[in-house]
């Protein structure tokens, strides 16, 4: 069961704190990552790579993004 | 009615609505105690005794436990955002909340839907989130810090970590920094700038500034900003002019802090007790005209 | 190379500014990224200071590292992996150019006061307990407050352990500082 980190309404740096907070909590797993800005969309993905999470997937919602990310 | 929006530094303190009384060094709300410390308890326990001697009524208190994680502040946020547009309070002031754009907006909303709009105030983390959402203009009242003037003040950074003179204040910056914060629509109609010196400005310039009585260990006194935003906010609710609210609020802040003869170890508490004694002197003060110093 | 470019360019002065040409800062976007490198460079062994920028400079956010220069390309390569990535590296060539120190201590007779950058405790000399916090606006300083009032310094909470915000680390800062001149 994936878990969710909702950082919509973050600014920057917050939301990439957030899922490496999240990140941290677990080995391996799915975690989903709730974004509404580009700027973050790309910071997020990078940081879980920089941590070896693989991006699972990425989808447009609403007027953000719903970043899924895995590992293990 | 007034209402004071704001966070106990206590993750178990539930949602909580309702009056609040202060009594033994405690504010009180819906059979909760918290003890005055700081943070928006010293806030409100200002706010009390100034109002108290205006006399104003108790103030409204929305308050939910929040160590800085921001789930107290979410749920709080999702309250006021249902609940506030029905509401008729002549002045709301939002505190310490988790500064997120999507709930502030959400909340601001709520208070556009208000039969008659009401005088805000912001500070704190309330304030953050006003400048990143790019809504300072619907504020009445910031009451900054200096660095929190530099976060306003930048209108590149979207967040106070990116802000130059966030942390390392740079106290000669400050007349420039309030017409930087006004230039690019990211300060309220007023400021009160918490420093040294304090600054009372609006969209016309610098209005007032005050720097004396100086106390040098009230520097080392947590919750001395939290106190005078709690007595500039009574103030305002009892019908005074916000500028000269400011101004009252100042120097009756820092009088207080002279008259309490603190240590480095005095809590905000008890300065807290010497409010209403300082305020009266400059009220009386005010009335009669005339400048005093204190030697 | 920095160390040849010395070597190059003696001049009466040399031992003074020798120090300044061993130095360099990085500059980056915002704090938690500084932060986040001083953790991993500290963890790799590097010997570097959080600082604050030199006032006449005015790129970046509020916290500086100070590398030495020499390292500047080994130390790049740990950062590139980390993704804490510095936007300038600016060799301390002037005095113009030093980084400041973000330490303040003041003596209030029975009680020490330490402040880093905004953040401030305060200390009884004689007990080692924590009287007081105060400084920032930051979500969580009425919680760390709250936490580290009233205990020993040497029993207190650091605020990096249960802080969440620039603040936090600041007083961390003005804690460890602290603990330090109290021989702790």
């Amino acid at each position: 069961m994936s878990r969710t980190v909702d950082a919509r309404g973050f600014s920057c740096p917050q939301p990439v704190l957030m899922t490496l907070e999240e990140i941290k909590k677990v080995d391996k797993g799915e975690i989903v990552i709730l974004v509404d800005t580009d700027t973050s969309k790309e910071n997020v993905s990078r940081a879980a790579k920089s941590q070896g999470w693989d991006l699972k997937q990425v989808q447009q919602e609403g007027e953000g993004y719903r970043i899924t990310i895995s590992k293990g | 009615m007034w209402a004071v929006v704001g966070t106990i530094p206590d993750q178990d303190f539930p949602l909580v609505t309702g009056l609040v009384s202060l009594k033994d060094n405690a504010i009180s709300i819906q059979g909760q105690q918290i003890p005055v410390s700081r943070g928006t308890p010293a806030l409100l326990a200002a706010a009390i005794k100034a109002g108290e001697l205006q006399g104003q009524p108790a103030p409204y208190g929305f308050l939910v436990g929040d160590i800085g994680v921001g789930v107290g502040s979410r749920r709080l946020c999702d309250y006021l955002a249902k609940h506030l547009g029905k509401s008729d309070f002549r002045t709301i002031t939002f505190h310490y909340l988790q500064p997120n754009v999507r709930w502030h907006n959400r909340v601001l909303s709520s208070v556009e839907q208000m039969t008659k709009r009401p005088i805000l105030v912001a500070d704190a983390g309330s304030m953050y989130a006003a400048k990143m959402s790019g809504k300072a203009e619907a504020y009445d009242l910031f009451t900054p810090d200096i660095g929190e003037l530099a976060f306003l003040a930048d209108e590149q950074a979207p967040h106070p970590l990116y802000t130059r003179g966030f942390i390392l204040h740079e106290e000669t910056r400050v007349p420039e920094l309030i017409t930087r914060s006004y230039t690019h629509n990211n300060a309220a109609r007023h400021l009160l700038v918490k420093g040294e010196t304090d600054y009372v400005t609006n969209q016309n310039g610098i209005q007032a500034t005050i720097d004396y009585p100086i106390v040098e260990a009230m520097e080392a006194i947590g919750g001395t900003g939290d106190t005078l935003t709690g007595i500039v906010v009574a103030l305002i609710a009892a019908g005074m002019e916000i500028s000269e609210a400011a101004t009252v609020a100042a120097r009756a802040n820092r009088l207080a802090g002279y008259y309490a003869k603190p240590t480095a170890a005095t809590q905000v508490a008890e300065i807290v007790s010497y409010i209403p004694g300082a305020l009266e002197e400059i009220l009386a003060e005010n009335k009669k005209g005339e400048a005093k110093r204190v030697a | 190379m920095a160390f040849l470019d010395f070597l190059k360019h003696k001049h009466p002065k040399a031992s003074a500014e020798m120090q300044n040409l061993d130095r360099g800062i990085l500059v980056f976007e915002n704090t938690s990224e500084v932060i986040r490198a001083e953790s991993v460079l500290k963890a790799e062994g590097w010997k570097i200071r959080v600082m604050g920028p030199p006032p006449e400079f005015r790129s970046g956010c509020d916290l500086v590292i100070e590398i030495p220069l020499i390292e500047e390309l080994s130390i790049l390569r740990t950062l590139q992996m980390s993704g804490a990535i510095p936007k300038e590296v600016v060799p301390v060539s002037s005095p113009l150019l030093q980084p400041v120190d973000l330490f303040q201590t003041k003596d209030l007779g029975q009680h020490l006061m330490v402040r880093a950058a905004n953040m401030k405790v305060t200390v009884d000399k004689q007990t080692l307990t924590i009287v007081n916090v105060s400084g920032g606006g930051c979500p969580d300083v009425p919680y760390l407050a709250h936490r580290m009032v009233g205990k020993l310094l040497s029993d207190a909470p650091s605020p990096r352990e249960i802080g969440h915000t620039l603040c936090g680390y600041a007083l961390q800062l003005a804690y460890e500082e602290a603990r330090r001149r109290c021989g702790l």
